[in-house]
């Protein structure tokens, strides 16, 4: 061979090598992008939380795939002592039975902090009684007895509960003796006056029968929460509140009579509306992975299923949602109201939009359902949070499923401790909260981004409540996370215009809140339509007073409500300036010249 | 040598300079020079085939390592052993042939029906992109997304119509996707451009009903509706639809009667079920809980032999899963085949004893010939393991009624109608035995009930006119 041919050859030699050098670098799959969570942007919702001393800690147990624990829990804005500012109630699983690795040292129970001043919240848990120690869901707040002062009910997987407010600052635990027994499975509660009597009714939304938990795989061998349709939905359960007028709390369950017990469902959601406007109020209820539930109210005790012919079963292609939190308000300005369900990644939020006597999901037509395919949404508020004028929707968010394109992490055993890898396990369903403002045409956009860490913290969130926390006339948040901290958020939005707070009350009926009343505030030959009716979003419960935001409007020309009972008249009281919360009690305004006609 | 020589002088003259001994070379062989000349040419030639051949190879190497780039790394391990072998396989096969898009195509479709559906869409991009002339591979793609990122899977769609216009599917699918993002002229156009055919048509024409009654053309909606109901008078889709447009109309009564069609008609045959592109990557489908559930539909349409065909074919008694098995025992009940049933119940009771489930179906099977004693018993130990089984009450009370414990009876009934209030027939027995008791009190509630739910139950009927005699002899 001659030194031509070698050298050829070790030239060959040479470039196979570093071909194959080459290709070994190639070869190598990239590195996955992490996203960037830095948050460098002025915040419109501020959280607040340490600051105001909301010290909490939402406690699921586990970690593992008991379901429980990626289902609650919420919490409530409520004035329990009246002084006038808002306090919070928050719910919590715990690590206690009935979860399956129960330890006996679990402090987990639902909390009570009271604002004693603007702003500054304490724990008065123990001093109130309230307590609650169970696997809790849900939040109903409502005065049940008329005597001026919220009580609460909470929903547990388990037992609920029911506590009579003493009006001395504290609670008594009347589950029994008012005839309330309800072991099953319930998320979401509201209370309503389904019979126009003046008292307050119990709505309670049941979600399934779980009573054999198993760990669930998909066919890939993953193993993650199972779907809730590997169970049975539940009925839901109604109790008629027969208080009488000595005062002692009473309800009977009316479940069966009512025809509520006819079908069973996964109930998450609850929200008390008027579907048909005939001043009676009908209840809406979003299942998860079912056609969700709309009863319209009989007027003689009764309900009839209609959510298929009102089309608010299933979202505009006709598919079932995985129906989680429920809201209603008018979101295209008509003077009707709308509601919204969210729903699971993939699915895509749904707006039924009010239409004559019926509804048309209109989630596709106004980018509701594109924003929002990435997320999975729980609790839902419709709210006026810069004042335009036109409401906007607010989500907490917190995924249920581990994200397929991601290796999955499985909790650590049960009894083997390890609270990094359970941290990692907790992390894996994190989602980001959304803010979707409003153009009064019921078109929302996504503004996330814009609003601080509200936008951008991942977290898992689940319960939301909306009130003018600290009296300053907007909308402030309050949300819980699954073994995470509750957080608040002062609402620091730049206003573009003016805006009005009311509170609607009955003289006749302790001075409480009339729920079910519909206030109407006409200004600048525009029309804004609120409904007293706390008990809404997901397992939560809002600040009864109605806020309003009025846009450029500064005088108010008047206000019109329809009271939940008695009489299908209308009130109208006096209008004047904006930017002031206004009390209207029932009797001291004026008989309104439009009068809705006795059914 | 001068020109002058002769050619016999240089023949003389090549000769004497020839080696001694070496015959003179013959005048056709190849010259020294030309000889080099060829030697060096081979030499160069093979040099130079040598990277050339290296860069073939190394150009083939690059082309199948970009190629496998995006192949997903399946975690396996915690896969069933036939699932796990099957990915396995699958991905064997696209790396053997990187460049292949059937082999992309197969492994995407063995990820899209075990829910490895992320990985999925991504195998069916790459088969894509090596023939994307097939329609199967963006449609397919398409399905996977819909589930994932919903806005993407339109551009999918949209592609497979461009490949073929003649699937109905894909336009079907493609107008569901439009109609999300609010597109609906854009929907109404693939829906009157997707051809009937069986068994999509029915799909065509309730989509094509439904956009009317968006765009709230009631009448043209009602059209498509009533050609969609010839085709499948018990589809729940079309009755639910129609009860909506009725409604709409103002028309209650027909809204009513197609309300109460669709809640009585059978669970349809979803999109995806009558998919045969997804249809033909069922095979590729495993896991136990996957067919039970399978086959708890099949017995539910009263597709017994289907079920059970299906059931022989996830290992049947053999199964090591105990839901394929009492499965397969509810499914030859369901058919009467009892000592069949029985065979494989006692095969589940081996596996495990304590499957609510199990007790349940050996409970019927005792139903069925009637040993009330027997079957009593195994619904006591289904409702010992899940007390809040309904039905397991129901049947308890039966049974119990049957042997004479009228007490018992109603204990059981009571229990089924706390656990599930919707069953009118819990509330039709009941009520029966308590007015036998002489509680017309406690009865009064159930036969409203019974009656409010199934007014043209003869046993309901009886009831009612039971308790108008007693209410007008002044009981």
């Amino acid at each position: 061979m001659n030194r031509v041919g070698f050298a050829c050859l070790l030239a060959t030699l040479v470039v196979l090598i570093a071909a194959a050098m080459f290709h070994r670098g190639r070869g190598a799959a990239a590195p996955a992008v992490q996203p960037d969570d830095s948050d460098t942007q002025l915040s419109s919702l501020y959280d607040i939380t340490n600051q105001i001393g909301i010290d909490f800690i939402h406690e699921p147990g586990g970690p593992s795939f008991f379901l429980p624990e990626t289902v609650g829990s919420g919490l409530a804005m409520l004035d329990y002592d009246g002084d006038g500012l808002l306090d919070l109630a928050l719910r919590s699983g715990t690590a206690a039975a009935p979860h399956p690795d129960a330890t006996s040292t679990s402090s987990a129970r639902t909390r009570l902090f009271r604002q004693v001043s603007p702003s500054r919240f304490v724990d008065v848990t123990d001093l109130t009684g309230l307590g609650d120690r169970s696997y809790g869901m849900g939040i109903a707040v409502g005065d049940i007895n008329n005597d001026g002062y919220a009580d609460v009910y909470t929903v547990n997987f388990g037992p609920d509960r029911l506590y009579l407010n003493q009006r001395n600052g504290s609670f008594a635990d009347i589950t029994e003796s008012a005839g309330i027994d309800d072991s099953a499975w319930g998320s979401s509660a509201c209370l309503v006056d389904i019979d126009r009597d003046g008292r307050l009714d119990l709505f309670v939304a049941h979600y399934l029968d779980y009573s054999i938990p198993r760990v669930c795989t998909l066919s890939n061998g993953r193993v993650d929460y199972c779907n809730p349709m590997e169970y049975a939905g539940t009925p839901d359960r109604l109790y008629r509140n027969v208080t009488n007028s000595a005062g002692a709390v009473r309800f009977e369950d009316v479940s069966v009579a009512s025809g509520i017990a006819a079908h069973a469902g996964p109930g998450l959601g609850v929200r008390a509306c008027d579907a048909n406007d005939d001043g009676w109020p009908d209840i809406f209820v979003a299942n998860d992975g079912q056609a969700s539930f709309l009863w319209i109210n009989q007027r003689d005790g009764s309900f009839r299923e209609a959510a298929v012919p009102l089309g608010v079963a299933y979202n505009a292609t006709g598919a079932v949602l995985a129906g989680m939190g429920v809201a209603e308000g008018d979101v295209d300005g008509d003077g009707a109201f709308d509601i919204v369900v969210t729903n699971i990644r993939a699915g895509g939020h749904a707006l039924y939009r009010r239409n004559g006597g019926s509804f048309d999901e209109i989630g596709g037509r106004t980018g509701l359902a594109s924003a929002t395919y990435a997320h999975t949404g729980f609790g839902v508020a419709l709210a006026d949070l810069d004042h335009d004028g036109h409401l906007d929707m607010i989500t907490a968010n917190g995924h249920v499923y581990q994200s397929l394109d991601r290796p999955s992490v499985l909790p650590p055993p049960a009894g083997r401790p390890d609270s990094a890898r359970a941290q990692q396990f907790r992390q894996a369903y994190n989602d980001r909260c959304q803010l979707l403002i409003g153009d009064g045409t019921g078109r929302l956009t996504d503004v996330s981004p814009t609003t601080g860490s509200f936008g951008s913290q991942p977290q898992v969130s689940r319960g939301l409540a909306a009130g003018d926390l600290d009296g300053d006339g907007d909308i402030d948040l309050a949300l819980t996370n699954v073994a995470g901290p509750a957080r608040v958020y002062r609402n620091d939005f730049v206003k573009r215009g003016n805006w009005l707070v009311v509170r609607a009350v009955d003289p006749m009926l302790g001075g409480r809140d009339a729920y079910g009343a519909v206030v109407s505030v006409w200004a600048d030959g525009r029309r804004w339509i609120r409904r007293v009716q706390p008990g809404s979003s997901y397992q939560s419960s809002d600040d009864p007073q109605l806020h309003f935001g009025l846009g450029l409007a500064a005088q108010i020309d008047h206000i019109d409500v329809q009271w939940p009972h008695g009489p299908l008249d209308i009130e109208r009281f006096e209008g004047g300036e904006a930017n002031v919360h206004r009390l209207l009690q029932r009797g001291q305004g004026r008989a309104a010249p439009e009068q809705v006609s006795n059914p | 040598m001068s020109d002058s020589t002769t050619p016999n002088e240089r023949t003389e003259h090549a000769a004497a300079t020839q080696p001694t001994g070496d015959a003179p070379p013959p005048a056709n062989q190849v010259p020294p020079r030309c000889r080099r000349a060829t030697w060096i040419g081979l030499v160069v030639g093979v040099v130079l085939a040598g990277p050339g051949a290296g860069g073939f190879f190394l150009l083939r190497e690059y082309r199948a390592a970009e190629a496998l780039r995006d192949l997903p790394a399946i975690d396996v391990t915690q896969f069933e052993p036939s699932l796990a072998k099957l990915v396995t396989d699958a991905g064997n096969s696209v790396r053997a042939r990187p460049r292949d898009a059937q082999a992309w195509g197969l492994f995407a479709g063995v990820l899209l029906v075990n829910d490895c559906i992320t990985e999925a869409a991504v195998c069916y991009a790459k088969a894509q992109r090596f023939d994307p002339r097939e329609f199967r591979w963006p449609y397919l793609r398409g399905v996977c997304l819909a589930r994932l990122a919903p806005s993407e899977a339109t551009a999918c769609f949209q592609a497979a119509v461009r490949l073929d216009e003649d699937v109905p599917l894909a336009r079907i699918r493609l107008a569901e996707r439009l109609v999300a993002a609010g597109q609906l002229d854009d929907a109404e156009r693939q829906l009157r451009a997707a051809p009937l055919v069986k068994p999509s048509d029915v799909f065509v024409l309730t989509a094509q009903g439904r956009l009317a009654f968006m765009r709230g053309k009631l009448d043209r909606a009602l059209e498509f509706l009533e050609r969609a109901r010839n085709l499948a008078p018990q589809s729940r889709p079309v009755h639910e639809l129609m009860a909506q447009v009725h409604q709409r109309r103002g028309d209650t009564e027909a809204a009513d009667t197609h309300l109460a069609a669709a809640q009585s008609a059978l669970p349809p045959p979803s999109l995806d079920e009558i998919d045969p592109f997804l249809s033909e990557l069922m095979a590729h489908k495993r896991g136990p809980k996957w067919t039970a559930a399978v086959a708890e539909r099949l017995v539910a349409a009263r597709r017994i032999s289907d079920a059970i065909a299906l059931l022989k074919q996830a290992g049947g008694e053999d199964s090591p899963h105990v839901i394929i098995v009492i499965m397969l025992g509810k499914a030859y009940l369901r058919d009467g085949k009892l000592e069949a049933a029985e065979q494989a119940l006692a095969r589940a009771r081996k596996i495990d004893p304590n499957e609510p489930p199990l007790h349940f179906e050996l409970g019927n099977l005792a139903l069925h010939r009637q040993q009330w004693l027997e079957a009593a018993e195994h619904y006591r130990t289904a409702v010992a393991l899940k007390p809040d089984f309904a039905v397991a009450h129901y049947n308890l009370g039966l049974c119990q009624r049957q042997l004479g414990n009228r007490s018992g009876a109603i204990e059981s009934l009571r229990q089924a109608v706390r656990y599930m209030p919707g069953n009118y027939p819990a509330h039709r027995d009941l009520a029966e035995l308590l007015i036998d008791q002489g509680d017309w009190e406690s009865a009064l509630p159930h036969v409203q009930i019974a009656a409010r739910m199934a007014p043209n139950d003869p046993g309901v009927g009886r009831l009612l006119a039971k308790t108008k005699r007693e209410s007008q002899d002044g009981r």
